[in-house]
């Protein structure tokens, strides 16, 4: 299976203003977050993945495709859902999926047959028959999610796709992008809402200033925090607890059968085997616990301003 | 085939029945643009009154027909007066009127357009200003470009929307009068004598619907407001044309220079149109005198003003609504 898309050395410059700073990257196939800050670069890299801005020099391909030379091609295997609305008015939910399957070059009866197929997926049911713009902005973010998958890409390129959307909304949206990755599709997904990416991307590119500042699997990001663990074990461990505070470790949070500790030093886990053993508490998992994501996206955005 | 799943599984199922064969993006367009003018009542309204062009049209010819077969007896008195006071055409004492067929249609065709024309500017007003301007209020344009589709083909759809409201009344109304005319005047023997005349109708009324759509495109293009559009409409299109009918009806015939036929962009289309139809040499052929087509002849205003005017605005539209619609499609992903 080709990469989802390569960039060689790629460089757009405005004028003076450096928007991608010879950008060289593979990134293979699976749903891939693409964080950072505003002006790091972000839709410049989609906009010349698209082959709607030309690069000012480097080379990128996407499907394994020359993003200079084949970009109808391109265009045929790649879904887009842009960060706003983009929504014709006057327009129904079928009538404006439908409108996008033929721009992508389908007949009219494959892209009805498609629009419905594509609508029940992202759960319009009735609401498909309405205006677009009479859609609540969870309702317009799946349409946006099922025009671009009208005409089956294999991959998707997502602008923060749950913007605006509640809790439900976003957690329903979340796993239609896991399933589309499970389906084959190859999702670039930028988002600001790192726990969205968390969740569902298996790998990330944190880029800022025009600049790839980190980039690989989420879980080799999240580096390991020595001193911090949470303890799962058996019976209420009040007394457990009261036994790890004399012993200077402290109590962070406190559940049902667990709790997360922070210890006084490195090396200093043999506190809690003590105090477990010392109030005869048995010990399911001693698991240490890792920075998550927005601490290694702050990190890369830190280390690249002290440059 | 597409992959076998349970009737109420909710997975992502991939299509993959049928290969996606590249049609032209600019049919869609043109499709869905109509469709969305043409759900505005007063777009739809202007759209069935542009077809009483088409009963004129055959109503005048029908009067022709019967003049023909009438000619030179007492019942063809009041159909002479009316043929003078439509197209200023005074035919009294011709009887075999068979033989001024071409000259005579020709002044008709040229009577019609010009009232189309008035026509076509509004429903042009009505129908244009959105076309683009309303992509850009809805930031509409990545569905676009984030397609295979090129600036092209997306400006060749929206003038195609144009061509369709502007050419219902400009084009086919003509057309249905032409054949209409053939038929009730015997058919394959007029067919031969004015197929000449069918081909004038189709590119002046072309020429006129694509000059209106690339102005229109280029005016819509500039704003994300429709309305703004319709007032630049309004400006450039429809207040001068106002303004020279005003002049040229209050002012005497011999006041008024040749300029004043071509002080507005109806004004240059219908001097060219004029040109073009050679109304001069055809009553040149005639053994009539020339105060018989007094009004149809026209003010002989020189065409080649008119004709750069017309060109150069063509040419700066074209230019101008290719240069944002690139500009917009270059930035799509961050619209």
């Amino acid at each position: 299976m080709p990469a989802m898309f390569t960039c060689e050395k790629l460089s757009k410059r405005y004028g003076v203003i450096t928007a991608l700073n010879s950008l060289s990257l593979s990134v293979e196939a699976g749903i891939v977050g693409l964080l950072g800050p505003n002006g790091a670069g972000k839709s410049t890299l989609i906009s010349i993945l698209l082959g709607q801005t030309p690069a000012t020099s480097g080379r990128a391909s996407v499907c394994g495709l020359d993003v200079a030379r084949r970009q109808r091609m391109i265009r045929q295997r790649v879904g887009f859902v842009p960060e706003n609305d983009c929504l014709i008015p006057g327009m129904t939910g079928t009538g404006y999926v439908c409108y996008v399957g033929k721009l992508a070059g389908m007949s009219h009866s494959d892209a009805m047959q498609r629009t419905h197929e594509v609508l029940d997926y992202v759960e319009l049911d009735e609401a498909r028959y309405r205006p677009a713009e009479q859609y609540s902005t969870g309702m317009k973010q799946r349409l946006k999610l099922a025009q671009a998958l009208v005409h089956d890409p294999d991959v998707l390129f997502l602008d923060e796709p749950t913007n605006g959307m509640d809790p439900q909304g976003r957690r329903s949206m979340l796993s239609l992008i896991a399933d589309l990755g499970r389906a084959g599709i190859s999702v670039l997904l930028s988002s600001h809402l790192l726990p969205d990416v968390e969740r569902v991307c298996q790998r990330v590119i944190i880029m800022g200033g025009g600049e790839v500042l980190s980039s690989g699997d989420i879980e080799g990001m999240r580096r390991p925090r020595p001193t911090r663990y949470t303890v799962d074990f058996e019976g209420d461990g009040a007394e457990f607890c009261r036994r790890l505070s004399e012993q200077q470790v402290k109590i962070r949070t406190r559940g049902n059968g667990t709790t997360a500790v922070e210890l006084p030093d490195i090396g200093e886990e043999g506190a809690i085997l003590r105090a477990a053993r010392e109030t005869n508490t048995r010990l399911r998992g001693l698991h240490p616990e890792r920075s998550s994501l927005e601490e290694a996206f702050m990190a890369a955005i830190e280390r690249q301003q002290n440059r | 085939m597409t992959e076998s799943v349970a009737i109420n599984s909710h997975r992502y199922q991939r299509w993959t029945d049928r290969p996606i064969r590249r049609r032209w993006a600019w049919p869609a367009i043109t499709a869905a643009g109509v469709r969305l003018a043409n759900k505005g009542n007063r777009t739809r309204g202007l759209v069935w009154m542009s077809l009483g062009f088409a009963l004129l049209s055959c109503g005048l010819f029908y009067v022709l027909a019967q003049l023909e077969i009438l000619a030179g007896t007492p019942e063809a008195a009041g159909l002479y007066e009316f043929v003078k006071t439509i197209l200023g055409v005074d035919l009294s004492g011709v009887s075999r009127l068979a033989e001024f067929r071409e000259v005579l249609w020709r002044s008709a065709f040229l009577f019609l357009f010009k009232a189309e024309l008035y026509w076509a500017f509004l429903v042009a007003a009505f129908a244009g200003p959105g076309l683009i301007a309303d992509d850009l209020k809805a930031r509409a344009l990545p569905i676009y470009f984030a397609r295979p589709v090129t600036p092209f083909s997306y400006l060749l759809g929206k003038v195609m929307v144009i061509a369709f409201f502007v050419s219902l009344a400009i084009l086919l109304s003509n057309l249905l009068g032409l054949i209409f005319g053939v038929i009730v005047t015997g058919g394959l023997a007029t067919t031969a004598q004015t197929i000449r005349l069918g081909l004038d109708l189709l590119l002046c009324g072309g020429a006129a619907t694509l000059f209106m759509g690339v102005l229109m495109l280029a005016l819509s293009s500039m704003s994300s407001d429709k309305r703004y559009v319709t007032v630049g409409w309004v400006a450039v299109g429809v207040l001068p044309m106002m303004v020279q009918a005003i002049l040229l009806e209050q002012l005497p015939r011999e006041a008024t220079s040749r300029w004043l036929g071509s002080i507005s962009l109806y004004g240059d289309i219908a001097v060219l149109t004029e040109w073009w139809f050679g109304i001069s040499q055809a009553w040149a052929t005639t053994p009539l005198p020339r105060e018989a087509f007094r009004e149809a002849l026209g003010r002989g205003t020189d065409p080649v003003y008119p004709g750069v005017v017309l060109l150069a605005i063509a040419v700066a539209s074209v230019w101008f609504c290719y240069r944002r619609v690139l500009k917009f499609s270059r930035s799509a992903a961050n619209v």
